[in-house]
């Protein structure tokens, strides 16, 4: 049976591991020269696969939520509160604007040292 | 920004106060909103302009500040159990300086980090972000001291157990002393 706890803190292990592919993707990409040539909209190789990355993050993180709130509804006859389906509804939802607000940079920041 | 923070903190401590203290203080306002007040509607301006004020210092850094990549001054930064070596390329004549940096103030600077054995950082808290030193690599990072002054700089990655004490001070000068007190020919209090 998976542990509530669990399940309350993992929209934001998606968001953690999101976080770390950005990262390390990104200081691959400036290391190995990714962000130097221009394939389209002026935009970098390295600068596309970070958005996507960033897309596929929020996608997994809207994943999560829906698979939470899914399961919620199938349960919420089996437990005695649904104080913590809540809190797992918040802290998905929670995730999913630290996101949008902390990865929004790949789109217009500066990537690497010039 | 310290006003700012007093003015926070003066705001935060005064509530609390005022809801332990003062009888019946904060009664009307549901629990719900308390929290939705103070841990949404209050930090999130808060940390929404922190960020985007840190977005547009380091933007202007990687561009705004020069026009051209030659007026960007490069000095090395190389990190060793438990002191800071920096030397400066670009200036003939230079020795190497142990844990004090020199750089010209109004003029940015490009920190290349580097490390002769574990890894350390490189950190000047009022100067802007911090660069890990990892061996074998060349870390790259931008400050910009905008007054003359000394600026206090540290390790921020745990060396051994002589980290704590792995601290260097930043010396910034005006334009037309800092080649001079590089070089050592200028004598500096």
């Amino acid at each position: 049976m998976r542990h509530p706890l669990l399940l309350v803190i993992l929209a934001f292990v998606v968001w953690s591991g999101t976080f770390l592919l950005v990262y390390a993707t990104q200081a691959t990409g400036c290391s190995v020269g990714w962000h130097n040539d221009e394939i389209a909209f002026w935009r970098s190789p390295l600068r596309f696969i970070l958005i996507v990355l960033v897309i596929i993050g929020l996608v997994a993180i809207v994943g999560t939520l829906a698979w939470l709130r899914r399961r919620n509804t199938l349960t919420a006859a089996l437990e005695t509160s649904t104080f913590l389906d809540d809190v797992k509804t918040y802290v998905a939802i929670g995730a999913i604007f630290s996101s949008a607000f902390c990865f929004a940079g790949v789109f217009w920041l500066t990537l690497c040292p010039l | 920004m310290l006003w700012g923070s007093f003015a926070l903190f003066t705001l935060v401590l005064g509530l609390f106060l005022a809801a332990v203290l003062v009888p019946r203080f904060g009664r009307g306002v549901s629990q719900t909103r308390w929290i939705i007040l103070g841990g949404l509607v209050l930090p999130l301006p808060v940390l929404t302009g922190l960020t985007f004020y840190a977005f547009a210092e380091g933007e202007f850094l990687l561009k705004g500040a020069v026009s051209e990549a030659d007026e960007v001054l490069e000095i090395r930064a190389t990190g060793r159990m438990w002191q800071w070596q920096f030397s400066y390329p670009s200036v003939s004549g230079s020795p190497v300086h142990t844990d004090l940096l020199h750089i010209p103030a109004g003029r940015t600077v490009e920190i290349i980090a580097e490390s002769e054995d574990v890894i350390h950082s490189f950190w000047v808290p009022r100067l802007g972000g911090k660069i890990d030193a990892v061996p074998g690599h060349s870390n790259r990072l931008r400050i910009r001291a905008d007054q003359p002054g000394r600026y206090g700089g540290i390790c921020s990655e745990y060396c051994g157990t002589g980290h704590a004490g792995m601290q260097f001070e930043v010396q910034a000068h005006r334009q037309e002393d800092f080649r001079e007190v590089v070089t050592g020919g200028f004598r500096h209090d």
